[in-house]
C-alpha cells in the first residue's frame, strides 16, 4: 500500500465535489505527493489532510481554476468527516481556514516554487479525438471509450507514484489502452495503433504497464488493514 | 520542532485545533531547504516603486552577482500566497528567452516581529542596467537608425516568445523594457501576464478583464469594452514603443479612457464600423463618445520625428485599429524594415557611451518620478493621474 494513498484519494473526492477541473485534481495530488516526499521524517507531525486541502487550493491557482479557500475549507472538513455537521463558522474554522493558507506557503516553498507540470489530459484528448476518426461513426457510439478512459485517467492519481514516473504521453496511452480492452475494441488496419499515437511507445511497454496501472489502483486497495 | 499545526484530520483533538499560532510558528520554524534566504544579497539601493511591490538592486555575497530584488506584495494574506505572484512566477518560468528578463530564484526573509511573523518572498532577476523609460528620457542618449532596428527585432523576438508559449503580457510600455549592460533589450515585468485561453468551439468563451495595460499603451479594443481579446494587444503596444524610439516621450498621453480613444482617433482615423469591421459589437461602442470624420494621419504626423518610410509604415501596421488587422510580431520580423540597409545592428557602441546606469541616474528624477499614466491594474480602481506638463513635450 502506499504510503498516504487515503490523503490522495481524499483530495480526489474533495476535488470531484468543489467541481475542480480534473487538471486541477491532478495538480493537487501531484504537488502533494512531492511534497509529502520532501518532507523530512522528523516534520511529519504536520496533518497530511491538511496539507491536502493546502495543495487543492494551490494547485486551482496553478491550473487558473481558482477555488474559494472557504469552499475548500468547508469541503475537505466535509469528506474527513462525513457524519459530522458541516463545520460551523466559530473560531475553529477561521483557525483551519487560516491554517490551509499558511500551509500553501510551506508547500511553494518546500517545492521551491517548481510548480511547472505537464499533465497527461491534454494528451488523452489529443487521442481520443484522433481514435474517432479511425473508427466508424457507429463502433464510436457503440461503447463508451472516452468516458472510460477518462475515469480511468482520473483513478489513475491514486497513484502518483504511478503518473509521476511515466511521462504524460505513457500515461494517456496506457488509460486509452485499458478503455480499449474493456470494450473489446481493436484496430485491425492499425494494430500499432499506439505507435502512431506515441512513437516511443512499444508492444511490450504497452502490456507491462497496463497490468501494472490495474494492479497498482485496484488490487491493492483492500491491503492495508487500516483500510 | 515546533508543535503540532492545524489539523484537518478527525484523529485530533479539537483543543489541539484551535491554536493558530502554533501552526505559525510551525511553519515559519520550518527548515527550509529548497529555498534560498534573502540574506544571501546585500540590498545596494531601491531602484522601483511597482504596482505591485518595490525593487531593489543587490549583490549576491557569495558570488558578487547583481541582482534584482522585486519584493511580492503581500495583499490579501487571507487568500494564500497572491495568484498574480504566483503567475507571474509561473510565466517567467515558462519564458526562458535571451530577450526576457530571467528569474534566477525566489528568496525569502525570516519572520521577525517587522513583517508580522510572516516572511516576505522575492523574486531575484539577473540586474539590467536600463530601462528603455530611463533611456529614451535622457536626450544625451541618441539611437542611430540601426540601433532602433536592433532594439525593436529584439522586442518582436522577446514577444514572439511570448506569444507563441500561449502568454499575453498585457503591460507593454517602455518602463518594461529592460536594456542590459551588453546591449541586450529583455522584456520584464509579467505582473499581469496571462496563459492565452483555448477557444473552444461550442463553449462560452473565457473572459479577461480589460482594465489591463498602462492608459498610454492601452489599445482601442481594451478601451472599447472588450474581454475576448488576443495576442493583437500587446503589438499595440509595441507599436506605442517604436514611436516612442524616435519621439522620445509616449505618443498618446490621455488623462481619461475617453481621452485616450479621442488621442487615438486623432491618430489613427475614426473609429467606427467602415475602419474597423464589427467594432459595433464591442461593449462599449455607442456608449463612449468617438469622434467621427477624421483621416487616419499615423505616417503624416509621424514623419517630422521619423525618417524612415520602411519605419513608418511598420508602425502605421502595428498601431491598426482592428486588432484583426494589426502585424503580429512574427509578421513585424518579416517586415522590410529588418530587411533594408542599414541592417539592424547590436548596441555595444550605444552602451559605451552611457557611463552611469540610466536608471540609478532617473530613479530619483527622470520618468521613474514624473506622473504616471493611470496604470494597469486587475482590482486598484481607476485613479486620475496628475499630468505634469513640464517634464516632457507632448507630441501630440
Ligand atoms: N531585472 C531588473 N533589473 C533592473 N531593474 C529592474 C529589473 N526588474 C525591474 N526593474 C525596475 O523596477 C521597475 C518595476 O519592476 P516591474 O515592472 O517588474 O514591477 P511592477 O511592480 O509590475 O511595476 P509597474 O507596476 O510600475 O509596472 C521596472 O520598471 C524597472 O525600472
Ligand atoms: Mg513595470
Amino acid at each position: 500500500m502506499l504510503k498516504h494513498r487515503k490523503v490522495f484519494e481524499y483530495i480526489m473526492e474533495a476535488g470531484v465535489k468543489l467541481e475542480a477541473k480534473s487538471s486541477t485534481v491532478a495538480a493537487a495530488v501531484v504537488i502533494c505527493y512531492k511534497f509529502l516526499n520532501r518532507m523530512p521524517p522528523e516534520e511529519s507531525s504536520v496533518c497530511p489532510y491538511t496539507i491536502g486541502a493546502a495543495c487543492l487550493y494551490l494547485a486551482g491557482k496553478v491550473e487558473e481554476d481558482m477555488l474559494k479557500i472557504r469552499d475548500v475549507t468547508n469541503v475537505c472538513y466535509r469528506v474527513i468527516n462525513p457524519n459530522k455537521p458541516p463545520i460551523e463558522v466559530d473560531e475553529d474554522y477561521w483557525n483551519l481556514r487560516e491554517g490551509v493558507g499558511r500551509l500553501e506557503y510551506l508547500v511553494l516553498r518546500t517545492m521551491g516554487f517548481q510548480l511547472q507540470l505537464v499533465h497527461p489530459h491534454k494528451f488523452l484528448l489529443h487521442y481520443l479525438v484522433t481514435l474517432k476518426h479511425w473508427l466508424s461513426p457507429s463502433a464510436w457510439e457503440r461503447s463508451p471509450l472516452a468516458e472510460t478512459a477518462w475515469t480511468l485517467l482520473r483513478d489513475a492519481y491514486a497513484r502518483p507514484d504511478w503518473v509521476t514516473a511515466h511521462s504524460p504521453q505513457t500515461v494517456a496511452i496506457i488509460c486509452l489502452n485499458l478503455a480499449l480492452r474493456i470494450h473489446s475494441v481493436d484496430f485491425p488496419l492499425a494494430p500499432e495503433w499506439y505507435r502512431i499515437l506515441h512513437s516511443e511507445m512499444t508492444s511490450k511497454k504497452l502490456i507491462t504497464l497496463s497490468k501494472e496501472l490495474l494492479c497498482k489502483l485496484y488490487e491493492e486497495q483492500s491491503a492495508d488493514p487500516r483500510g | 520542532m515546533a508543535s503540532q499545526p492545524q489539523s484537518l484530520s478527525n484523529q485530533l483533538e479539537t483543543d489541539q485545533q484551535k491554536v493558530t499560532q502554533n501552526l505559525i510558528n510551525y511553519v515559519e520554524s520550518f527548515k527550509f531547504p529548497y529555498i534560498n534566504d534573502i540574506n544571501n544579497y546585500d540590498r545596494m539601493l531601491k531602484i522601483g516603486q511597482g504596482t505591485f511591490g518595490e525593487v531593489f538592486k543587490a549583490k549576491c555575497k557569495k558570488t558578487g552577482k547583481i541582482v534584482a530584488l522585486k519584493k511580492i506584495l503581500m495583499e490579501n494574506e487571507k487568500e494564500g500566497f497572491p495568484i498574480t505572484a504566483l503567475r507571474e512566477i509561473k510565466m517567467l518560468q515558462r519564458l526562458k528567452d535571451p530577450n526576457i528578463t530571467e528569474l534566477l530564484e525566489i528568496c525569502s526573509s525570516k519572520a521577525t516581529s517587522y513583517n508580522r511573523g510572516r516572511s516576505t518572498f522575492y523574486l531575484v532577476f539577473t540586474f539590467c542596467e536600463h530601462d528603455l523609460a530611463g533611456l529614451l528620457s535622457n536626450q544625451t542618449v541618441k539611437f542611430q537608425l540601426a540601433e532602433i532596428k536592433g532594439l525593436m527585432k529584439q522586442l518582436f523576438n522577446g514577444l514572439y516568445k511570448i506569444h507563441m508559449s500561449r502568454i499575453l503580457h498585457r503591460d507593454m510600455k517602455a518602463a518594461n523594457v529592460l536594456i542590459s549592460k551588453e546591449g541586450v533589450l529583455k522584456l520584464a515585468d509579467f505582473g499581469l501576464a496571462r496563459p492565452l485561453f483555448k477557444t473552444v468551439p461550442g463553449q462560452p468563451e473565457a473572459c479577461y478583464t480589460n482594465r489591463v495595460v498602462t492608459l498610454w499603451y492601452r489599445p482601442p479594443e481594451l478601451l472599447l469594452g472588450e474581454r475576448q481579446y488576443g495576442t493583437a494587444i500587446d503589438n499595440w503596444g509595441a507599436g506605442c514603443i517604436m514611436a516612442e524610439l524616435w519621439t522620445r516621450s509616449p505618443i498618446m498621453q490621455g488623462e481619461t479612457e475617453q481621452r485616450q480613444l479621442t488621442l487615438i482617433s486623432q491618430l489613427c482615423g475614426s473609429i467606427n464600423p467602415t475602419t474597423w469591421e464589427e467594432v459595433e459589437k464591442l461593449p462599449l461602442y455607442g456608449k463612449i463618445d468617438l469622434p467621427q470624420s477624421l483621416r487616419r494621419r499615423v505616417v503624416e504626423r509621424l514623419n517630422s520625428y521619423v525618417k524612415d518610410a520602411a519605419a513608418l509604415d511598420l508602425i502605421d501596421n502595428l498601431l491598426a485599429l482592428d486588432p484583426r488587422k494589426r502585424l503580429d510580431a512574427d509578421k513585424a520580423l518579416d517586415h522590410r524594415f529588418f530587411w533594408t540597409d542599414p541592417m539592424p545592428t547590436d548596441l555595444k557602441r550605444l552602451m559605451s557611451t552611457l557611463q552611469h546606469s540610466m536608471f540609478e541616474f532617473t530613479a530619483a528624477h527622470g520618468p521613474h518620478k514624473r506622473a504616471h499614466p493611470q496604470q494597469a491594474t486587475v482590482n486598484v480602481p481607476a485613479k486620475v493621474p496628475a499630468v505634469q506638463g513640464h517634464m516632457h513635450d507632448r507630441v501630440f
